[in-house]
């Protein structure tokens, strides 16, 4: 079987979060419109999701060529207009998509993680 | 410096990193940092004094310009398929024929096929600019200078590469004719040439990759 030594392990949930990143900004837009400060600055202060806010729009960029996200202007209050970022019904439906896969595969890692715990001496 | 200057200073960093991306993305992302940056400052609660503080801990989040670049796909792009092929391609299109000219009709399409071959294999083109290049002219120079041939056999034409030709002649087509003739049968193959290698693409990792990925 394929070993990992614990660098290694850093790097791989690295990855997996880089992969995970889009759907969390799309579960982010489930039921509510944010302009791109807002919803960048919602991601960056959870917990080692980002990195750099900056690489945010990038991605923003791509779900919004795959047409997941839409955007429109809005005026705002205070300051200047917002580009605020919805979810598409495609996207809705990757989100949901992506809500079954994941829910399985994490109840299966967490039991296979409680297993090799419980089997420990 | 001023806080206008701050960022002046990063958006003119992130323009020059983003030189790597297609324009249209590169105006976007731009244009987004942009307005991330104005909303920081609007947001920041105290404009003045603690706003310099607020902004550079705005940019300081933001990252890197390079890595944002990065991000929107602009890493591959050094590591991408040498520029020299597609050079070639858009030299032979123009004067490949030119060099085939002196064995004759089968070089002169044997020299331009090859640029065309080279034009239709190349990931950097899209089908209409491919044939765009093939169209205007088939035979590239050697087309216009056979067909310059045709037209008034006793013409008499100088200049040829780059600069508009002028031609004088007894017989054939009249001046006021012949030159507008001239200068577009000249003009349209470099334009198609500088054309196509300006819309050489970047390799899209949206493009390539997996369908059903959204990272790339």
């Amino acid at each position: 079987m394929y070993c990992m030594v614990a660098g290694e392990a850093t790097n791989q949930v690295a990855q997996m979060r880089r992969g995970l990143l889009p759907y969390c900004v799309l579960a982010m837009l489930r039921g509510t419109e944010r302009y791109g400060f807002e919803l960048v600055r919602a991601l960056g202060s959870i917990e080692g999701m980002v990195t750099s806010e900056g690489t945010i729009y990038p991605l923003l960029g791509r779900l919004r060529r795959r047409g997941l996200v839409g955007t429109s202007w809005r005026e705002s209050a205070s300051g200047p207009p917002r580009r605020y970022y919805r979810l598409t019904a495609a996207g809705k439906a990757a989100l949901a998509d992506f809500t079954g896969a994941w829910i399985q595969l994490r109840d299966s890692v967490d039991e296979l993680l409680e297993a090799e715990k419980t089997d420990l001496p | 410096m001023t806080d206008d200057e701050l960022v002046a200073a990063y958006l003119r960093r992130l323009r020059r990193a983003a030189r790597v991306l297609p324009r249209a993305r590169r105006q976007q992302l731009v244009d987004e940092i942009a307005e991330h940056i104005a909303q920081a400052r609007a947001s920041a609660a105290v404009p003045g004094e603690g706003g310099s503080e607020a902004l550079r801990h705005a940019l300081e989040r933001l990252g890197e310009p390079r890595d944002i670049v990065a991000a929107a796909g602009g890493g591959s792009v050094r590591t991408a398929r040498p520029a020299g092929l597609d050079v070639a391609a858009v030299a032979l299109l123009l004067t490949g024929g030119i060099a085939g000219l002196i064995i004759g009709i089968p070089g002169v399409i044997a020299g331009w096929g090859a640029g065309v071959l080279l034009l239709w294999v190349s990931p950097r083109w899209r089908w209409p600019d491919k044939l765009l290049g093939t169209l205007v002219w088939p035979g590239g120079f050697a087309a216009v200078l056979l067909l310059g041939s045709l037209a008034g056999s006793a013409q008499v034409c100088s200049g040829g590469s780059g600069i508009a030709t002028r031609c004088s002649g007894s017989a054939g087509l009249p001046p006021w004719l012949a030159i507008p003739i001239t200068v577009v049968a000249v003009a349209g193959p470099i334009l198609v040439a500088i054309r196509l290698l300006r819309a050489r693409r970047v390799q899209d990792p949206d493009e390539s990759a997996a369908p059903q990925l959204i990272a790339s």
